[in-house]
């Protein structure tokens, strides 16, 4: 019954598709369902970060055990595909949250795993640089976040949505070329142009942070359901991701020059 | 243990406890109280759609 009521309050679909009442009514509006916290939030955040690192660090020894990177593609491709589909029910069906994010944390962890043992096994310590960026990235961030060094506003999402919509739209029109044989330069060379696109791509999925620090914020400040924490780590989860698989893309691009 | 995986190690280290203790903090005032907050109330694609509606 309580979760049909948020349902109603906040809608069905993901990220900053809440509906108008959900921030102007209190938490004791939800008084049949616990409000989500902050402290909630990043809890379910570190457990996912476990499950994500378990079954990339399971997959890393399968790669280190064999030498084969055959032996990794199958959860490579696992890991993506089943990924892709539980972040896609997390995003249009968020009351799963509970039990997709960890699901999805657990697949993505397969994949993150075997391409890191894959690149680290070309450029020798590369991966912890790519994961310290990340998680130093994410601490910086949340700190200017937390001090109101860096104000989101509303022309901030549009800008971001619209950068991060570009770079879909170009890694999609990326994929389809690669069918036919060919493929937008830039995005993998590691000349000036690639690097500068890769940076300009950390960038983006960097300030993306920013905007999941807001809502997780908001959502508690405003009492929202209990299963919106498990999204609201998810969605950190989702950046910390594509963030990490950007950086590791920066610098190998800036290793392969050498 | 060479430097690079105990610079990295370490920053990693920090960088996670940072996110996990002051995580659980409310943002300062400056952030909290001021009057160009996104709205999360709304959809984006609302917002986008709902003012061409309003153009036309």
């Amino acid at each position: 019954m309580a979760r049909h009521r948020a349902l109603e309050m906040f809608g069905r679909s993901g990220n900053p598709a809440f509906k108008s009442k959900a921030f102007t009514e209190s938490s004791s509006d939800f008084s049949t369902s616990e409000p989500m916290t902050l402290s909630g939030t990043v809890n379910k955040t570190g457990l996912y970060l476990l499950l994500c690192f378990i079954t990339a660090a399971w997959t890393w020894n399968q790669f280190y055990a064999t030498g084969d990177p055959a032996s990794v593609y199958v959860y490579v491709i696992v890991g993506i595909v089943g990924g892709l589909i539980a972040a896609l029910v997390t995003i249009f069906k968020p009351t799963t949250a509970a039990i997709s994010a960890p699901i999805y944390a657990l697949l993505e962890g397969f994949a993150i795993g075997g391409v890191s043992a894959m690149v680290e096994a070309s450029y020798p310590g590369i991966v912890i640089q790519a994961v310290g960026l990340t998680f130093g990235t994410l601490a910086a961030l949340l700190m200017a976040y937390k001090t109101g060094l860096i104000k989101p506003t509303e022309n901030f999402r549009l800008m971001l949505f619209a950068a991060t919509g570009g770079i879909l739209l170009l890694y999609i029109v990326n994929i389809i070329m690669r069918f036919f044989g060919t493929e937008i330069g830039f995005i993998h060379s590691n000349g000036l142009m690639g690097i500068g696109f890769s940076l300009v791509v950390v960038a983006i999925a960097a300030l993306n942070l920013v905007l999941d620090f807001d809502f997780i914020e908001q959502g508690a400040e405003h009492g929202a359901p209990k299963y919106l924490e498990a999204f609201g780590a998810f969605s950190l989860m989702v950046t910390l991701i594509w963030l990490y698989f950007e950086i590791l893309r920066l610098l190998t691009k800036l290793y392969s020059r050498n | 243990m060479d430097a690079n995986t105990v610079f990295f190690g370490l920053l990693i280290v920090g960088s996670l406890a940072i996110f996990l203790y002051f995580g659980k903090f409310r943002a300062s005032a400056k952030q909290r109280e001021r009057k160009n907050r996104i709205d999360w109330s709304q959809s984006l694609f609302k917002k986008i759609f709902g003012s061409r509606k309003q153009d036309q």
